[in-house]
């Protein structure tokens, strides 16, 4: 790639701040994998279709290979790689995908635990038939979907789960802490 | 049994959740230069001229080949030859291209971009020639030849007989036809091919590593030898992580040769990652035949005879010879007693994609013809499609079942073990058959066209000749699995985990299955026709077996006890009745290599706690299926929605039953794109018109129905294990059971559907033919 075309950009990713000067033409897709060395994130079919390579952008899920890499300057961005906790333990989605063997070859994955991240977030309380509508981006081959539908539907559960007892602890904070005692 | 048979989840998956997947597109070599393909534009064409000039002069190009530089390439080898196949394989870079998307030049560069900038630099004079591309018209007496060299567009004329069907038929009280004209299809794996080549010329002799996503690496290896002239021993193939395969990346392709050479020739890591719409264009396809059908039943709806004529399009070459109308023609009488049958088999070359065994490999389409004759059988003698097929399966008591038919390999075609009854009465249960034929009636009252399919099928599944495992004790107690396999999301590093685990009843987290790699064990063949569990799984089971004896042989020594008084347990050789006298298996890893060097063995057996076991199967291990979907067809737009979906198979005993059910459901995911949305089309010219997912339609989460699956269990003698194959069942019946269910559901126009995919489209097009819908008939 000659350097005299090219753009310098800085974006965050999975909350990290790379800088990196690439070509206006370089897909995203292409300047996640290459150029900061997020594997994770796949290519599958680079014309929008197949999903493989679904991220967030400014928390809203999108194609990594219809967006320049330019365009993501200053964007904050997040892959597979940052779905996990840092300490490694991992996200109940992941979680729910390994239980209910919601993966096979594992090359669509990483777009589909991020479309499905963001429909969670979207709707916490989904209908099986609406978590098909919601993943109907992301080209599976391998599962024929059914686990992986059982997969975000039990990750729903783990999550409504979590943010009861997050509640709850902090209802319990509240008390101990006595600042919100109602007279 | 501790381990074989349960749900374990698997150990692959928490590397691939987060995205540490070693695909070829993610290995990081230094160096590495990357490959790219100009590609012909025309089905068949002479080139006159090619100037590479002004890509070789772009900066950051390292090389450009074109024909010249491949005079001296030799023509691909014929894997499966056969003595009626006249074959054709293609020769890396040639001056004749044979159909669009063959490569005509190579680029090597920095980087993809680069590549591409250059490939558009090429400029290239093809001199047209007359092409083909559709069976109908590659029959022609007139037809244009795909190859010039040829006689004829006939790769191979050949026939299957059992009896005399066509002195039978004469006295067949009822005869159906059907005809069936079925469409081409794309393996389609979510990661498309790719492969990594480096050479490494400092050792005694030039030494070859390639990265593969491949479903055969030994086969790779094999090839590479004899194409490159250089020993297996200086050429490594490994497969780390594969994306899918479905059968995409169990073939050699030219890409494979070139690639390989070009990094030869440039000294450097060169890697290749096939785009999607090369690999529309140029990774092989699947399915294409037309039938013509007869089938004759007694009075009773049993089955006499059954006669079909098959046009098979095998696309310019035949990779894998001609499997698949073999595999066909030797599979439409399927579960049922057929005594008399005789099919006549042609095999066109056209000047298309190449075509080679797709998950399924043949048997969906010998599943549709008898199925569907069965239907229209049933239909006209007023017997129920469920009672028409339990009339002629093959029963329980008679497997060993000869058909009278040979076997792809000329030996005579026996069906091990089934029960094909009970898979069809399971199915029915499962499915509420009776009850959805009552609801039939009042949807129709309601104006709604429901329509009930119903197929059960069989797939010969674990195929020889053989395949390896070896099994090892390290000295820090663990098992070490390696085979010769190379997987592609089928789970084998747990499956095949348990089945160690099971031998040494330890945890499987105790034991590491490691494969797709030609340094692990000397001799392989390959992962396609479902025949990963039963073989490779049998090869594991005995490998193990023999080390586990070992293993005992040498505590039995040191401890002076018999073999008998021992037993296995938890990674310790223990005395049955005094627990106490123990030694870890690691220690005996240890003990097994001599106390410490320099000083003499102790044992009578060979040192080491290794042992490497081949398995070569006698026959194939017949998987058995029925399958029954509910689908509705609106009338106006010829919408057709499946409502309800269920499969029964029969895959021998289940080694993972978690990792089998995901197997099947794939399956039947591949099978519904395959029946109602996936097709390839060519113009009559070979051009090809889907060349992206917006023209080729993959079913998403929104298409693919939610699937009732269920198990039976029938054991397969030919192996230790019971096993039969997994990997393909699912595919096999679907089109035939939504090709029906259709059908069911429009029976007022009387309507005949016959193609596959069924499309909305089309149908509309049958019932504007037919006449005014007649009044309720069920």
């Amino acid at each position: 790639m000659t350097q005299s075309n090219s753009k310098e950009i800085t974006l965050t990713v999975n909350g990290k701040q790379y800088t990196t000067s690439v070509e206006p033409r370089m897909l995203l897709s292409d300047v996640l994998r290459d150029e900061l060395g997020l594997t994770g994130t796949h290519v599958g079919c680079e014309h929008g279709i197949c999903g493989a390579c679904t991220i967030t952008m400014d928390g809203r899920p999108v194609r990594s290979c219809l967006v320049f890499g330019v365009q993501a300057n200053q964007a904050e961005i997040r892959t597979v790689e940052g779905l996990a906790e840092p300490d490694g333990s991992l996200h109940p989605l992941q979680e729910a995908f390994w239980e209910k063997h919601g993966l096979q070859c594992g090359f669509c994955t990483p777009g589909v635990l991020m479309s499905a991240c963001h429909f969670l977030e979207q709707n916490p309380n989904p209908s099986r038939e609406e978590i098909r509508e919601g993943i109907s981006g992301n080209l599976c081959r391998c599962t024929g979907y059914q686990n992986i539908v059982d997969a975000v539907e039990m990750a729903a559960e783990m999550l409504n789960k979590n943010k009861k007892s997050e509640e709850e602890t902090s209802d319990l904070e509240i008390v101990h802490s006595g600042r919100k005692v109602e007279v | 049994m501790n381990y074989i048979g349960k749900e374990i989840k698997r150990k692959i998956d928490p590397r691939l959740i987060r995205g540490d997947g070693r695909y070829i597109a993610d290995l990081n070599i230094p160096g590495t230069l990357s490959a790219a393909f100009l590609r012909s534009p025309h089905a068949h064409a002479r080139i006159k001229e090619i100037n590479l000039e002004q890509a070789r002069k772009l900066s950051g190009v390292t090389a450009v080949f074109g024909p010249g530089d491949g005079k001296d390439f030799p023509f691909l080898p014929v894997l499966f030859p056969h003595p009626k196949l006249v074959p054709v394989t293609q020769r890396p870079l040639d001056f004749i291209v044979h159909h669009v998307g063959e490569p005509v030049a190579m680029v090597i560069a920095e980087n993809r971009y680069i590549a591409e900038d250059a490939l558009d630099l090429i400029t290239v004079e093809y001199e047209q020639l007359p092409a083909v591309a559709h069976l109908d018209d590659a029959i022609k007496e007139d037809a244009p030849l795909a190859h010039q060299q040829l006689e004829s567009n006939i790769a191979a004329h050949f026939q299957q007989s059992i009896g005399d069907a066509k002195e039978a038929m004469k006295d067949a009280p009822i005869v159906v036809n059907h005809r069936f004209k079925i469409g081409r299809v794309s393996c389609l794996p979510i990661e498309t091919r790719g492969l990594l080549a480096k050479w490494d010329f400092k050792g005694p002799e030039p030494e070859l590593e390639v990265y593969a996503a491949t479903q055969s690496q030994h086969e790779m290896r094999s090839i590479l030898s004899k194409l490159l002239k250089t020993p297996e021993h200086n050429i490594r193939v490994a497969a780390p992580d594969v994306g899918g395969a479905f059968g995409a990346k169990a073939i050699f392709y030219v890409e494979d040769f070139l690639v390989v050479w070009a990094a030869k020739q440039v000294k450097a890591p060169v890697r290749w990652i096939e785009d999607r719409m090369e690999h529309m264009m140029s990774c092989i396809h699947e399915r294409e035949q037309y039938h013509e059908a007869t089938l004759g039943v007694s009075e009773d709806g049993k089955i006499i005879a059954v006669i079909d004529k098959m046009l098979a399009n095998n696309g310019a070459y035949v990779p894998w010879g001609i499997i698949v109308p073999i595999m066909t023609s030797t599979l439409i009488p399927g579960p049922y007693k057929v005594p008399n049958y005789f099919c006549d088999a042609k095999v066109l070359y056209t000047n298309t994609v190449p075509m080679a065994p797709f998950r399924g490999a043949g048997r969906p389409q010998a599943a549709l013809i008898l199925n569907r004759l069965l239907d229209q059988a049933a239909a006209k003698l007023n017997i129920d499609p469920v009672e028409i097929r339990r009339r002629n399966l093959i029963q329980e008591n008679e497997f060993p079942y000869r058909t009278g038919l040979l076997s792809r390999d000329g030996s005579p075609q026996i069906y091990d073990s089934g029960d094909y009854p009970k898979v069809l009465d399971e199915a029915v249960k499962l499915s509420d058959y009776y009850e959805w034929r009552k609801k039939q009636k009042e949807y129709r009252q309601n104006g709604k066209y429901i329509g009930i399919g119903v197929a059960t099928a069989i797939e010969n599944t674990g195929f020889g000749s053989f395949e390896g495992a070896t099994v090892r004790i390290e000295e820090t107690g663990e098992i070490t699995v390696l085979t010769s396999a190379a997987t592609q999301g089928q789970g084998h590093e747990t499956t095949f985990a348990q089945i160690a685990a099971e031998v040494f009843d330890m945890p499987i987290e105790k034991v590491t299955v490691r494969e797709g790699d030609t340094k692990l064990i000397t001799y392989g063949t390959g992962t396609f026709a479902s025949r990963m569990g039963v073989i490779v799984g049998t090869s594991v089971f005995k490998a193990a077996e023999k080390i586990k004896e070992k293993a005992l042989q040498i505590a039995g020594e040191k401890f002076n006890v018999k073999r008998e008084e021992l037993q296995v347990k938890n990674g310790y050789v223990f005395k049955t009745d005094e627990p106490a006298i123990r030694i870890s298996l690691g220690e005996l890893a240890h003990e097994a290599k001599g106390i410490f060097p320099g000083t003499t063995y102790p044992y009578n057996v060979q040192p080491g706690l290794e042992v490497t076991e081949y398995f070569a199967p006698k026959a194939a291990s017949i998987t058995g299926m029925t399958d029954i979907a509910v689908v509705e067809v609106d009338p106006d737009s010829c919408a057709i929605k499946v409502l309800e979906y269920t499969s029964i198979h029969d895959n021998g005993k289940l080694l993972n039953p978690l990792v089998v059910k995901g197997q099947v459901h794939g399956g039947i995911s591949n099978g519904i794109g395959n029946a109602l949305y996936e097709e390839i089309v060519y113009d009559n010219q070979g051009q090809l018109l889907t060349s992206t997912l917006m023209d080729y339609l993959v079913p998403s989460s929104c298409e693919v129905p939610e699937m009732k699956i269920g198990h039976v269990e029938t054991p397969s003698p030919l192996n230790p294990l019971g096993a039969k194959g997994a990997g393909e069942s699912g595919t096999i019946p679907v089109p035939a059971v939504i090709q029906s269910a259709v059908e069911d559901a429009l029976r007022a126009w009387n309507i005949k559907v016959e193609n596959i995919p069924v499309k909305p489209a089309h149908l509309k097009d049958l019932m504007r033919k037919a006449k005014e819908p007649a009044e309720i008939i069920l």
